[in-house]
C-alpha cells in the first residue's frame, strides 16, 4: 500500500468535509421613494356587477404591508368529528370542541379618507364613498327537535348569521350612478398626502351573443368534446373576451371542478368590428373521463365581455416583462398607469352579454 | 509560331531560372511528433527567418543561392542546427525534430511569446498552450473556458458558468470551434464545465475582437480549440481520476504502409456520481409494493469522447478526421407502486409513472484535406458537421384498470411535454494561403454554412378514447451563409505591417449581401514595442432566445435571424501597444470600442406572475436591441521560467438599449476586473498555482417597494383581485457586492504506484470563503404574535463556497 497516497486522500477527505459556506443571513432592506396612489377603478355596465374604485398607496420595503384587524368565526369544530379530533385538547378530552377562527388582515396601504369623484361629459358627478365591508345575512335552519320522555320539544331553530364581508372599496352609495355605453367618464381622486390622480375612459357598448352552433345546428345543449361556433352581433368597434363555464350549482363543485369534466376552453379575444372572425370556432379541452359522472347535464354559461381600450391594455396586452428573477417570490412591475395619471393602476370599463345553455356528455 | 516559342522560352526562363529559393518544412517534437507552433526558424548570421504556424509549418522565401546553416529554437527544446545546401537552386523541404530539454530560464532568448509578439497582426489575440490552460487552479479539473475567463476582456455572470462574455458580447456571439468546427453549446452541467477535455488539447487560440476576414458569422470573439494530433512514434496514454469524473486518453501512430503514415488520438470522459450513488444503495425510507427499499438515485451524468486521426499520404497531402461526441443526460423516472382497491363488485388497480428524459449535447465531425501545393501555397478544404441537440421530455402516465366479474375496463392517460432545439450545421470551407513574397501573405477562400434549426414545444396526450398532439411552437428554418473572403498580410517595411481583408456573405433569408471589411495595422516602434490597431465590421446571422436576466443559463436556444429582422452587426475599433521585455515578459494595453446594432433580446414573461395574460411570453418574440461597449485592458504575461502566469486588468462599460428598459448595463457587465494567475515550480516535482479575481459586482434591478397589480376573472362571477407585486427601479442600476475569489492548487508529480507513474493534485477554491452573490432571494417578514406582514428581507444566494477537490493522473 502506498501510504503517501493514502495520506493525501485522508487529508483531502477532511478538507472536503469542512468545506462550507461563509456567513449568509437574512437582512432587512429599506427603500425610499415618493409614494403614489395605487388605483383600481372599474365602471361596469353590468347590472349584477357594481362599479367601484379600490384605492391604495405604494409602500416601502420596510413598511408593514398587512395589518391584523380581527378574526372571523368560521364554525364550530366538534371533537367527535374526524376532522377536528386530532387537536391535542380534543385528544386529552379536556374540551368537547372549539371554534374555528380565521385571521382577518387589511392591506396597510389602504387609503380610506380620499375624495373619489366620477363624472361624465354631461356634467353629472358622483361621489363614491368608502365602505370597508358589506353585511350579508345568512339564515340557517337546524332541526333541533328533540323528544324527551316521549314529549316532543321544538326550539326556535332558525339562526340569523350576519356576515360582514370586507371589501375596502369606494362605491356609489347613493344609487344614482348608472353608467351608459359609449360615454366618457372621468375619475378624480384626492387623498391627503398624495398627488392627485385623474383618469378617463369611454365605456364600451353592450355586446350581443347571437347563437351557439354545434354539429350544424343551433344548440341549446352543448355536447362536450365537440367543437362549436359562437356567433355574435358585429359592432362598429370594440373588443371582447369570450369565456365558457360549467355551473354546478354549488360553490364547492364550482370552485374545485369536482364531479365534472368537460366544457372548458381557453378564453379568447375578439375584435367586435371584424366580421371575418365571426363566428369563432371553439375546440374545447378534451375530457377523457367517461363513466364516473353522477350528473351528465349541467348549466353552461357563455359570456361575451366587451371592454374599453384601457381594460384591454391592462388585462389583455399586459405588461412586458421587465425584470425576472425566480427568487423574488413575487411578480415585479415598473408600475403601470393605464387610463389614469398621477399614480399607478388602471381605470377601465366592461359590459357583458350572457347565454345560459346546458352541457351534456 | 516562332514568336510563340520565344515567348514560352522567355517566360520559362523568367519563372524558373531562379536566383533565390525557398526553404519550407515542419518542426515537430522529437518524442511524439506533435507539430510545434511558433518555433523560430532562421538562417545563421542573417536576419532571414520565419516562425512556424499552428501546423508547425514554416516557409522562408527568396533566399539567395548558397550554403547555409539553419537554426531552429523553441523554449523547452534544444537548439537545432542543420546545414542546408541551396547552391543548386532548388527549394527544399525539411522535417525538423526538436528534442525536449529542461528549461534554461533566460538562456533561450527567443520564446514562443516573442514569436507571437513579432508575428501577430491581430489585437486582442492570445494563444494558450496546455501548460497555460492547466496553470490556473480549476474547479474539479482543468478547463479551458475557466482559464479564458481569467483573461482581460472576458467576463462571466457567475462561478457556475463557464460561458464567455467578451467585451460586451454575449456567449452566442462567440464562435467556439473544436479543430475548426463550430460547437453551439460547449458546456456540461449547465455551464459548470466546458465540453473540451484538456488532456486532448494542444492549444486554444482566442481572439477577443478585431479578428481577420478569415473568420465570420459571429461578432463577438473567436475561440479555436486545437486538439493534439496524436503521438506519431509510439502508443502512449494517460488517465485522470477526479472527484466527479474519470477521463482517459490514448494515442499512437498509424502503422506505416507504402509511405503512408499518420497518428491517432482518442480521449474520453464520464462522470460517475450516478454510478457511485447507485452502488451505495442509500435508502430513501420509502418502500416498494413488494416491501423492498427504494434507494436514492442520482439521475445525471455527462460523457464525451474525441477522436482525431491524421493520415499523411505523402509529404504534400494530409487528411485529418476529427470527431467529438458529448451528451449530458438527466434521466429520471418515478413509478408509484401499483395499488389495488376493491369491493364485491370491482377491483381497481391504479398505476402511475412520472419521468424526465433530458439529453442535450454536441456532436461534431470534420474532415480536412491539407494540400501543400507548393512551398508557398497551402490549400485546406474542410467539410464538417455539427449538431447540437436539446430535448427535454417530461412524461406522465396514469392507468386505472377496473376488473368486474365479467369484464375489464382500462382508463389511461399518457401525457408528455417536450421542448426541443436541434441545430444541424453542415459546412464546406476552403482556404488557400499564398505566400506571395516575404512581404505579402494572401489568404482567400469560401465558406458555405447550412444550418437547420428546429425549435419547438409539443404536447402529446393519449387516452383510451383519443389521442391529441399540440404544437404551440414549431420554428423550423434552414439558413445558409455563403461567404467569400480575401485578406493580405503586407509587410510594408520592417516597422509597418498591414492586414486588409474583406468578407462578403450572402444570407439566404435576406435579399442582400453583407460586406465585412477588416483592417489591421502594426507598427514596430522598436524591437520590443509595437503599436496595433484593428477595425472591422462583423455580421451575425443567428441568435439565442434566453432570458436576459437569468444568472444561471442551463442551455441556449438557438434561432436563425428571421426573415423580417436585419442581421446583427457589430463594429470593432481596437488600439493598443505591446511591449516584450528582454526577459520575455509580455505587456499589453488595449483600448476598444464596440457598437452593436440589430441585436435581439427575448421578450420575457414575468416568471412570478400568477395568471399571466401577457402574450409576450413566447420564445420567438424579441425586443430590437442596440448597444455599445468600451474599455481598457492591461495584460502582463510571463510564459517561461519557473514562475509564470499573468496579471490582467479590465475596465469596461457595456450598455444595451431595449424599448422597455432604455439604456442599461446588461447583467454580465463588470466595470473593474483584476485577474492574477500564477504558477511556480517549487521543485521539478512540485508545482504551486494560484488564481485571484477581484471585480465589481454584476448589475441587478433594485426592488423599490410594493404595489398592487390586478388580475381578472371574467367567468360567471366577475372579480378582480390584487396581486402583491414588487415595484422595481430602473433596470440593472444596482450592483451586487464586489466579487472576490482566490483559488490555490498544488500538483505533485513523479509518484509511482506498482510501477505506474502518477501525479496528484489538489485545489482549494474560494480559499477565503468570500461570499460572492449570485442573486438575492426575498421574503416578507411576519410578526409571530399579530400575524402582521412586516417589511421585506433578502438573503444572498451565494456562488462557490470553499470547495476542495483533488485528483490523480496516471500516465502509461
Amino acid at each position: 500500500m502506498n501510504f503517501k497516497l493514502l495520506r493525501i486522500f485522508l487529508f483531502s477527505g477532511i478538507l472536503t468535509i469542512f468545506s462550507c459556506l461563509g456567513e449568509n443571513t437574512w437582512e432587512d432592506i429599506e427603500s425610499d421613494y415618493d409614494h403614489v396612489l395605487n388605483v383600481f377603478g372599474l365602471i361596469s355596465l353590468d347590472s349584477i356587477q357594481p362599479s367601484y374604485v379600490g384605492l391604495y398607496s405604494t409602500t416601502d420595503l420596510d413598511e408593514i404591508s398587512q395589518i391584523f384587524v380581527g378574526v372571523d368565526t368560521l364554525g364550530w369544530c366538534d371533537c367527535d368529528d374526524d376532522e377536528c379530533g386530532w387537536s391535542e385538547d380534543c385528544e386529552s378530552e379536556q374540551i368537547d370542541g372549539y371554534w374555528i377562527l380565521d385571521s382577518l388582515f387589511e392591506p396597510a396601504a389602504l387609503i380610506k379618507d380620499a375624495s373619489v369623484l366620477i363624472s361624465d361629459d354631461n356634467g353629472n358627478s358622483h361621489e363614491f364613498s368608502y365602505i370597508d365591508y358589506i353585511s350579508i345575512i345568512d339564515t340557517v335552519y337546524f332541526d333541533t327537535t328533540v323528544i324527551i320522555y316521549g314529549t316532543t320539544i321544538e326550539w326556535d331553530t332558525t339562526i340569523y348569521d350576519t356576515n360582514n364581508l370586507r371589501v375596502n372599496l369606494y362605491v356609489d352609495t347613493s344609487g344614482s350612478f348608472h353608467p351608459e355605453p359609449f360615454t366618457n367618464y372621468n375619475l378624480n381622486i384626492v387623498a391627503p398626502g398624495y398627488d392627485r390622480v385623474s383618469g378617463s375612459l369611454t365605456t364600451p357598448n353592450f355586446p350581443s351573443l347571437d347563437s351557439l352552433v354545434q354539429l350544424g345546428k343551433n344548440a341549446d345543449t352543448v355536447i362536450i368534446n365537440e367543437p362549436f361556433n359562437i356567433h355574435w352581433t358585429s359592432m362598429q368597434e370594440g373588443r371582447g373576451m369570450v369565456t365558457g363555464e360549467v355551473i354546478s350549482g354549488n360553490w364547492w363543485d364550482d370552485s374545485l371542478s369536482n364531479d365534472w369534466c368537460g366544457g372548458y376552453f381557453d378564453p379568447f379575444i375578439i375584435d367586435l368590428a371584424d366580421n371575418g372572425l365571426n363566428p369563432y370556432t371553439v375546440y374545447p379541452w378534451i375530457c377523457s373521463e367517461s363513466t364516473s359522472q353522477e350528473t351528465d347535464t349541467r348549466d353552461y354559461l357563455i359570456r361575451l365581455t366587451a371592454m374599453d381600450e384601457n381594460y384591454h391594455e391592462y388585462f389583455i396586452v399586459g405588461e412586458a416583462g421587465e425584470y425576472s428573477n425566480a427568487l423574488l417570490n413575487y411578480p415585479t412591475t415598473k408600475g403601470r398607469s393605464v387610463g389614469i395619471e398621477g399614480g399607478f393602476g388602471f381605470f377601465g370599463s366592461i359590459a357583458s352579454d350572457r347565454m345560459l345553455l346546458k352541457i351534456t356528455r | 509560331m516562332r514568336f510563340f516559342r520565344f515567348f514560352i522560352f522567355f517566360l520559362s526562363a523568367f519563372l524558373f531560372s531562379q536566383t533565390t529559393v525557398d526553404i519550407s518544412g515542419f518542426v515537430r517534437n522529437d518524442v511524439n511528433g506533435e507539430p510545434i507552433s511558433y518555433a523560430n526558424v532562421f538562417l545563421s548570421n542573417s536576419s532571414i527567418g520565419a516562425a512556424t504556424n499552428g501546423d508547425g509549418y514554416f516557409v522562408i522565401s527568396e533566399i539567395p543561392l548558397g550554403l547555409y546553416e539553419i537554426n531552429v529554437t523553441m523554449i523547452g527544446y534544444a537548439v537545432h542546427n542543420q546545414e542546408v545546401d541551396l547552391s543548386l537552386g532548388e527549394s527544399i523541404r525539411l522535417e525538423i525534430r526538436l528534442k525536449e530539454e529542461a528549461i534554461q530560464g533566460t538562456e533561450v532568448l527567443v520564446t514562443a511569446e516573442r514569436q507571437k509578439f513579432e508575428r501577430s497582426m491581430e489585437s486582442s489575440q492570445i494563444a494558450l498552450d496546455l501548460r497555460e490552460i492547466n496553470s490556473a487552479p480549476a474547479f474539479v479539473e482543468p478547463d479551458v473556458f475557466r482559464t479564458l475567463q481569467m483573461l482581460p476582456g472576458v467576463q462571466t455572470t457567475s462561478d457556475f458558468s463557464s460561458a464567455l462574455y467578451v467585451r460586451g458580447s454575449t456567449p452566442d456571439q462567440n464562435l467556439i470551434m473544436l479543430d475548426g468546427i463550430a460547437v453551439y453549446n460547449p458546456y456540461h452541467l449547465g455551464g459548470i464545465f466546458s465540453t473540451f477535455n484538456t488532456d486532448a488539447i494542444k492549444e486554444a487560440d482566442f481572439h477577443a475582437g478585431g479578428f481577420p476576414a478569415r473568420y465570420g458569422g459571429r461578432m463577438g470573439a473567436i475561440l479555436n480549440v486545437i486538439n493534439r494530433e496524436g503521438n506519431t512514434e509510439k502508443i502512449r496514454g494517460s488517465a485522470n481520476i477526479s472527484l466527479i469524473s474519470s477521463k482517459a486518453l490514448i494515442e499512437g501512430p498509424i502503422p506505416k504502409w507504402k509511405g503512408i503514415k499518420g497518428s491517432w488520438m482518442i480521449s474520453g470522459r464520464r462522470t460517475y456520481i450516478d454510478k457511485v450513488v447507485d452502488a451505495l444503495q442509500l435508502p430513501t425510507g420509502d418502500k416498494r409494493s413488494d416491501g423492498s427499499d427504494v434507494y436514492f438515485q442520482f439521475p445525471y451524468f455527462f460523457y464525451d469522447y474525441q477522436i482525431k486521426a491524421n493520415v499523411d499520404f505523402n509529404q504534400d497531402h494530409r487528411l485529418t478526421f476529427t470527431r467529438f461526441y458529448g451528451d449530458d443526460v438527466l434521466d429520471f423516472s418515478y413509478k408509484d407502486p401499483a395499488e389495488t382497491v376493491s369491493n364485491e363488485n370491482v377491483a381497481i388497480e391504479q398505476e402511475s409513472q412520472f419521468g424526465v428524459d433530458w439529453p442535450w449535447g454536441n456532436q461534431t465531425n470534420g474532415l480536412t484535406w491539407r494540400w501543400i501545393v507548393s512551398p508557398k501555397i497551402i490549400a485546406k478544404t474542410f467539410l464538417s458537421s455539427s449538431r447540437y441537440r436539446f430535448d427535454f421530455d417530461l412524461s406522465f402516465q396514469n392507468r386505472d384498470t377496473y376488473t368486474y366479474t365479467d369484464s375489464t375496463v382500462t382508463n389511461f392517460i399518457d401525457f408528455s411535454w417536450n421542448i426541443y432545439d436541434i441545430i444541424k450545421d453542415r459546412t464546406l470551407e476552403s482556404e488557400i494561403q499564398y505566400k506571395l513574397s516575404n512581404d505579402h501573405e494572401i489568404t482567400g477562400g469560401f465558406q458555405v454554412r447550412n444550418i437547420k434549426f428546429d425549435l419547438g414545444i409539443r404536447y402529446d396526450i393519449g387516452t383510451q378514447d383519443t389521442s391529441f398532439t399540440w404544437n404551440p411552437l414549431s420554428l423550423k428554418n434552414t439558413t445558409r451563409e455563403t461567404s467569400v473572403f480575401l485578406q493580405d498580410r503586407w509587410e510594408i517595411s520592417d516597422k509597418l505591417k498591414v492586414r486588409g481583408g474583406i468578407r462578403l456573405t450572402d444570407y439566404n433569408l435576406h435579399k442582400q449581401f453583407y460586406l465585412d471589411p477588416r483592417l489591421g495595422l502594426k507598427y514596430h516602434f522598436s524591437d520590443d514595442i509595437a503599436f496595433k490597431a484593428n477595425w472591422g465590421l462583423y455580421h451575425q446571422f443567428l441568435t439565442t432566445a434566453n432570458n436576459q436576466d437569468e444568472n444561471l443559463r442551463l442551455v441556449e436556444l438557438w434561432l436563425g435571424i428571421p426573415e423580417d429582422k436585419p442581421a446583427s452587426i457589430s463594429e470593432h475599433l481596437i488600439g493598443g501597444v505591446e511591449y516584450m521585455s528582454p526577459r520575455n515578459i509580455f505587456y499589453r494595453i488595449e483600448l476598444y470600442q464596440k457598437t452593436f446594432e440589430n441585436l435581439l433580446t427575448l421578450k420575457q414573461d414575468n416568471a412570478n406572475e400568477v395568471e399571466g395574460t401577457s402574450p409576450d411570453s413566447t420564445i420567438n418574440e424579441f425586443w430590437d436591441t442596440r448597444g455599445n461597449s468600451n474599455g481598457i485592458e492591461l495584460l502582463i504575461k510571463k510564459s517561461s521560467g519557473k514562475f509564470n502566469g499573468w496579471i490582467g486588468y479590465t475596465y469596461s462599460e457595456t450598455k444595451y438599449y431595449t424599448e422597455p428598459s432604455g439604456w442599461h448595463n446588461p447583467n454580465f457587465d463588470r466595470t473593474h476586473t483584476l485577474n492574477v494567475v500564477a504558477s511556480y515550480d517549487i521543485t521539478t516535482d512540485l508545482e504551486l498555482s494560484t488564481a485571484l479575481t477581484q471585480s465589481s459586482g454584476n448589475p441587478y434591478t433594485k426592488i423599490l417597494g410594493r404595489v398592487y397589480d390586478w388580475e381578472q376573472s371574467l367567468y360567471n362571477n366577475s372579480y378582480w383581485y390584487p396581486i402583491d407585486s414588487y415595484l422595481i427601479g430602473e433596470k440593472n442600476t444596482e450592483r451586487y457586492d464586489d466579487y472576490f475569489r482566490i483559488d490555490i492548487g498544488m500538483t505533485r508529480k513523479g509518484g509511482n504506484l506498482f510501477g505506474l507513474e502518477y501525479d496528484t493534485y489538489w485545489q482549494i477554491m474560494n480559499l477565503t470563503r468570500h461570499l460572492n452573490i449570485l442573486s438575492y432571494r426575498y421574503r416578507t417578514k411576519t410578526d409571530p404574535l399579530t400575524g402582521n406582514q412586516l417589511g421585506v428581507q433578502r438573503q444572498p444566494v451565494p456562488m462557490f463556497p470553499l470547495i476542495f477537490t483533488f485528483g490523480v493522473k496516471f500516465e502509461f
